[in-house]
């Protein structure tokens, strides 16, 4: 098995749309979300599935650093929140998470995801960050 | 062989018209920059529909109309997925009409070009109403004459009976009632992110 064949399968995500700005931001349950918002959170939670099982070699070195703390963690599973900004064109123009204790590990993340352009633009009064909760575990897809 | 088809839950599954995938040796999905090796799951006894199974859902899964009625004349937009790369930088929000059922299989007015098979057929709201599989048979030409510009009678699946294949076949989807676009968005993009490239090597 591959490491990339390795990493598909050990990333998992929950989507939480929020509002932007502040630490005071209201959070926007999916439930509460218009159904346009959560759909393109949807889509943006796979295509970072997508993103980060790239070929290339900030993608692989990512999920190597991934497996690293998964492997780490005495549970065997990891959870990483991400917040995603989108901005009018459909392109990610930043992201915000808690740094890694590596710079190579942070580098990789904005390579992998920072600038990457979603297949259509972002509804127009769609709250912003998209908040996403990259959860690591041990339990394969197959 | 080249076809379109769409992917119905986030875990990879994917619908396309069973003669897409018929005898193939090996079917790939493309879209978005990703291509993927996939595997036909499931064809359907009674309609022109095919299951197949790859690794990751790329982009997201449709959402089934789950309105009470297909309406006549109701504005549909459906497209291959060759097609639907320039169609979506325009701004358009229907290339048809819906315009009769027959049992499971819906009659459209619109332009079906070459792998539009396995397309699948939204409406205004965004929702799969149904799923595109051929140009309509000469027993349709009682719906009139042909519309200028190209436009021609084509057949697609009912999502009630893609909904129960699917069922049949243990895959949850989501249905839904609610617009799945702000009025910012375009349809037509909306249809190109939905539809995939489904490529048979026999």
């Amino acid at each position: 098995m591959s490491s990339l064949r390795t990493r598909r399968n050990v990333i998992a995500f929950l989507i939480l749309p929020v509002v932007a700005g502040s630490a005071q931001a209201q959070v926007i349950a999916p439930h509460n979300a218009p159904a346009s918002w959560n759909a393109y959170s949807v889509m943006l939670h796979n295509m970072v599935q997508v993103w980060l099982a790239d070929n290339t070699d900030a993608a692989l070195r990512l999920g190597s650093y991934f497996e690293g703390m998964r492997a780490n963690d005495p549970d065997g599973k990891m959870s990483l929140p991400l917040e995603v900004w989108i901005d009018p064109k459909g392109m990610v123009s930043d992201i915000r998470y808690p740094l890694f204790a590596h710079d190579q590990a942070n580098a990789d993340m904005l390579t992998v995801l920072r600038g990457r352009e979603m297949p259509e633009p972002p509804p127009a009064d769609m709250a912003q960050p998209v908040s996403l909760k990259l959860t690591l575990s041990s339990k394969g897809a197959g | 062989m080249q076809g379109s088809g769409f992917w119905v839950d986030d875990a990879g599954d994917l619908v396309t018209a069973r003669h897409v995938v018929d005898g193939c040796g090996l079917v790939v999905i493309s879209g978005q920059g990703m291509s993927q090796t996939a595997k036909v799951v499931a064809v359907s006894n009674t309609d022109d529909v095919a299951l197949i199974h790859a690794p990751h859902t790329s982009t997201m899964a449709v959402v089934f109309s789950e309105d009470v009625a297909n309406d006549e004349g109701v504005p549909v937009l459906a497209a291959s997925f060759e097609a639907l790369k320039t169609l979506k930088s325009s701004s358009i929000f229907s290339n048809g009409m819906l315009q009769a059922q027959d049992g499971g299989t819906l009659q459209l007015t619109l332009q079906a070009e070459q792998g539009a098979s396995g397309a699948p057929v939204l409406d205004r709201k965004g929702l799969m109403q149904g799923m595109l599989i051929r140009k309509a048979q000469a027993q349709y030409a009682m719906l009139g004459p042909i519309p200028m510009g190209g436009t021609g009678y084509v057949q697609a699946v009912s999502r009630d009976h893609i909904g129960a294949f699917l069922k049949a076949n243990g895959v949850t989807f989501s249905a839904s009632g609610q617009p799945q676009l702000s009025p910012s968005q375009n349809l037509a993009a909306r249809a190109a992110s939905l539809t995939q490239g489904v490529f048979c090597w026999k």
